[in-house]
C-alpha cells in the first residue's frame, strides 16, 4: 500500500507540520529551560496571534502587515503573561504553576471565543493555492509558504541564539542560572528577551497555521497547546536545535502514524502516546543527557 | 414537580463529581501526586459499568464493582510509570492520557464512538427501581462510603505515609517509607474512586459520549478539588456544590462556564492555595480558634464557678 510516492508526499506533510510544531514550542522550550515552568499559555499567546493576523488581513487585505501585526501583539501578550502571572510566582510549587498556566490558557481561549464567535472562521487570502508538480510529489504553494517562513525565522533563531550576545546569555541560563547570574548576566532582562522571541514565533505560527489550514478557530490551540510539550521533551528540554529536530520527526512521524494506524486512534492521540512511551524510556528527552 | 427533579438532578450530579473530587484529593491533596486527567478515569467507570449492564446484562451491584476495579488497575499501570517520572512531566503524561482515551472511546464503536452509548438501565435493586430521589439517596450513600475510606486511609499508616511523601519524597525514603508502593497506592486509590463516580453517572444521565470525559472536565473537578481544598474529605463535596451550583444561581455565567472555572482555579491557587476547608486555610484556621476559644470561654466561667462555689456566697 505504501509506495514510495506515497511515502515522499507524507514526508513533505510531516515536514509542513513539523515546521509549525517547532516554531511553537521554541518559546516553550527556553521558557522551560530557565524558569522550569510548562508555559501552557504559549498556545494562548498562538491563538491570539492567528486571530489578530486574521482581523488585520480582513481589514488591510495585507498579508505582510498582518504577520507583523500579530507579531507585535503576541510579543506584548506573552511579556504581560510573564511579568503579571510567572514571575510573582516563581517560588511557589511548579505542578501549581502549571495548573495556574493551564487555567490562564483557557481563559484566553475562552475570552477569544466570546469576543469572536466559538465557530470557526474561514482565513481566505489572495495568495492564489498552487500545486506545483515535481514528477511524482505535488507540493502546494500553501505548504511552501509554510516551510519557508516558519524555517527561515528557526534559521535566524539558531543563529540568534549561537551568534548574539544576548542567545549566548539565554543559553547560559538555561545551563545554570545562578553561576550565569553570578558572572553578572542580567537574568530578569534575558528572561524578558526570551519570551518576546518565543512570543513572536507563536504568533508567527498561529497566522501560518490559519493560512494553512484557511480557517482560525478560537480552539485551534487545545491540542497544539499540550503537542507542544512532546516536542520539548523530544528535544531534550532545553535544547534550542533538539526542539527544531524534535518537531520535524513529531510532524513526520504523525503523518505516518496516521496512515498506518488511522482507523485505531485519531491524530493526535500518537502524540501522546510518543510522549508517554518517551518519558518511561528516556526521561532525559530523545537528544538530552542524563543531568 | 419540575423544580424538585431540576433540585434532584443537580444535587446527584454534586454527589457524583464530588466523588472523584474526593478521588483527586487523595492522589493529589494527601500524596502530592499530580493527576491532570481524573475525567478519563471517570469515562473508563463510565464506559465499563455502561457496557456491563448493557451487553452483558450485569447487574448493577456488579458493574459498580468492576468499574471501580478496573479504573483501579488502570490507575496502578499510571502510577506505576509515573514513579519513573518527575514531577511536571508525570502532570503532562495525565494530560496525554486523557486525549488518548478520549480518542480510543471516540474511535471504536463499542464505546458507542461519536454517538456514545444510549440507553444505559437505571439500577434495580430487590426490585425497585433507582430513578429520581432514590439514585440521590444511592450516591451519597456511596459518597459516605468513599468518604469512610478515605478517612480510614488518612488516619491509618498509609496516609501517614502520604503526607510524608508529599512533604519531603527523600525524607520519607530514608525513614524506610517505600515511597514507590505509596506512590502507586496513591494512584490507584484516587483513580478507582473516579471510575466509581463514573459508573454512577453513567447509570445516572443513561446516555454517555466521549466529550463527557475529555479533559475540560479534568479541569472542572480539579476547580472543584482546589476549591473545596485538596487535603478534606468535606472540601471536595464543597468545591464540587459550589462549581455546579454558581453557574446556575448566576445564569449568565453558564455561557462562559469553562473562562469562570478557570478564574477561580486561578484566584484560588493565587490567593487561598489550600481552599476553603482545607487543613492550614482560612476558614480552617478561624474555626479552629473560634472552637478553642468557646472551649477557653466555657472552661473559664466554670472555673470562675467553682471559685465562686468555693467562696462564701455572700
Amino acid at each position: 500500500m505504501l509506495t514510495t510516492e506515497i511515502i515522499l508526499q507524507l514526508f513533505i506533510s510531516g515536514i509542513v507540520v513539523g515546521a509549525i510544531y517547532s516554531t511553537m514550542a521554541l518559546g516553550l522550550t527556553t521558557v522551560y529551560g530557565m524558569l522550569r515552568i510548562l508555559h501552557i499559555a504559549h498556545a494562548g499567546v498562538y491563538v491570539i496571534g492567528a486571530y489578530i493576523g486574521f482581523s488585520v488581513y480582513l481589514l488591510s487585505k495585507n498579508i505582510l502587515l498582518s504577520f507583523i501585526a500579530a507579531a507585535v501583539c503576541s510579543m506584548i501578550i506573552g511579556l504581560a503573561i510573564e511579568k503579571i502571572i510567572y514571575l510573582p510566582l516563581i517560588k511557589r510549587p511548579k505542578h501549581i504553576l502549571l495548573v495556574i498556566s493551564i487555567a490562564l490558557f483557557i481563559l484566553i481561549e475562552e475570552t477569544v471565543a466570546n469576543i469572536a464567535g466559538h465557530h470557526p472562521k474561514g482565513f481566505y487570502t489572495n495568495i492564489p493555492n498552487i500545486i506545483i508538480s515535481l514528477g511524482n510529489l505535488v507540493i502546494s504553494s500553501y505548504q511552501l509558504i509554510v516551510i519557508s517562513i516558519s524555517y527561515t525565522a528557526l534559521l535566524l533563531i539558531q543563529i540568534f541564539y549561537s551568534r548574539s550576545k544576548i542567545g549566548v546569555a539565554s543559553k547560559a541560563l538555561i545551563q545554570d542560572m545562578e553561576t550565569a547570574e553570578a558572572l553578572g548576566i542580567n537574568s530578569r532582562r534575558i528572561i524578558d528577551y526570551n519570551f518576546i522571541v518565543g512570543s513572536i514565533l507563536a504568533g508567527i505560527s498561529g497566522v501560518l497555521v490559519g493560512l494553512y489550514y484557511s480557517n482560525v478557530s478560537p480552539y485551534m490551540g487545545d491540542i497544539v497547546a499540550y503537542k507542544s510539550l512532546v516536542v520539548v521533551v523530544l528535544g531534550g528540554f532545553g535544547s534550542i536545535s533538539g526542539t527544531i529536530v524534535g518537531g520535524m520527526i513529531l510532524g513526520i512521524c504523525e503523518s505516518y502514524l496516521t496512515v498506518l494506524f488511522g482507523q485505531i486512534l485519531p491524530r493526535d492521540a500518537f502524540a501522546f502516546i510518543v510522549l508517554i512511551l518517551l518519558l518511561i524510556f528516556r526521561p532525559q528527552g530523545l537528544f538530552g543527557k542524563m543531568e | 414537580m419540575a423544580l424538585n427533579e431540576y433540585v434532584i438532578t443537580l444535587l446527584s450530579e454534586i454527589g457524583i463529581y464530588a466523588i472523584a473530587a474526593l478521588g483527586l484529593n487523595v492522589t493529589w491533596g494527601y500524596a502530592g501526586q499530580v493527576n491532570l486527567g481524573q475525567a478519563a478515569f471517570i469515562g473508563i467507570g463510565a464506559m465499563t459499568s455502561a457496557i456491563l449492564t448493557l451487553h452483558y446484562g450485569a447487574p448493577f451491584w456488579l458493574a459498580l464493582l468492576l468499574s471501580w476495579i478496573i479504573s483501579m488497575v488502570i490507575g496502578l499501570l499510571l502510577g506505576l510509570v509515573s514513579i519513573r517520572l518527575r514531577y511536571d512531566f508525570l502532570a503532562i503524561s495525565t494530560i496525554g492520557f486523557n486525549f488518548i482515551v478520549v480518542g480510543v472511546f471516540q474511535y471504536h464503536d463499542i464505546f458507542g464512538g461519536t454517538v456514545g452509548i444510549t440507553g444505559i438501565p437505571r439500577p434495580i435493586i430487590f426490585g425497585f427501581k433507582l430513578s429520581g430521589l432514590s439514585y440521590t439517596i444511592l450516591v451519597y450513600l456511596m459518597f459516605g462510603l468513599a468518604s469512610i475510606l478515605v478517612w480510614w486511609i488518612r488516619r491509618s499508616w498509609i496516609g501517614k505515609a502520604f503526607e510524608a511523601i508529599n512533604e519531603d519524597e527523600i525524607a520519607a525514603q530514608s525513614l524506610g517509607i517505600n515511597v514507590k508502593k505509596y506512590k502507586v497506592l496513591a494512584f490507584a486509590v484516587g483513580t478507582g474512586l473516579a471510575g466509581l463516580s463514573g459508573s454512577l453517572l453513567a447509570h445516572f444521565k443513561t446516555s454517555i459520549l466521549y466529550e463527557d470525559f475529555a479533559f475540560s472536565k479534568s479541569i472542572e473537578i480539579i476547580s472543584m478539588s482546589a476549591l473545596g481544598g485538596m487535603d478534606s474529605i468535606l472540601g471536595a463535596l464543597v468545591g464540587s456544590a459550589i462549581v455546579k451550583l454558581l453557574p446556575e444561581i448566576i445564569r449568565p455565567l453558564m455561557e462562559i462556564r469553562l473562562a469562570f472555572y478557570s478564574i477561580l482555579i486561578m484566584l484560588v491557587l493565587i490567593f487561598m492555595p489550600e481552599g476553603i476547608l482545607g487543613r492550614r486555610s482560612v476558614l480552617s484556621r478561624q474555626l479552629n480558634s473560634m472552637v478553642i476559644n468557646i472551649i477557653r470561654h466555657a472552661c473559664k466561667s466554670k472555673i470562675e464557678g467553682i471559685k465562686l462555689i468555693g467562696k462564701d456566697p455572700t
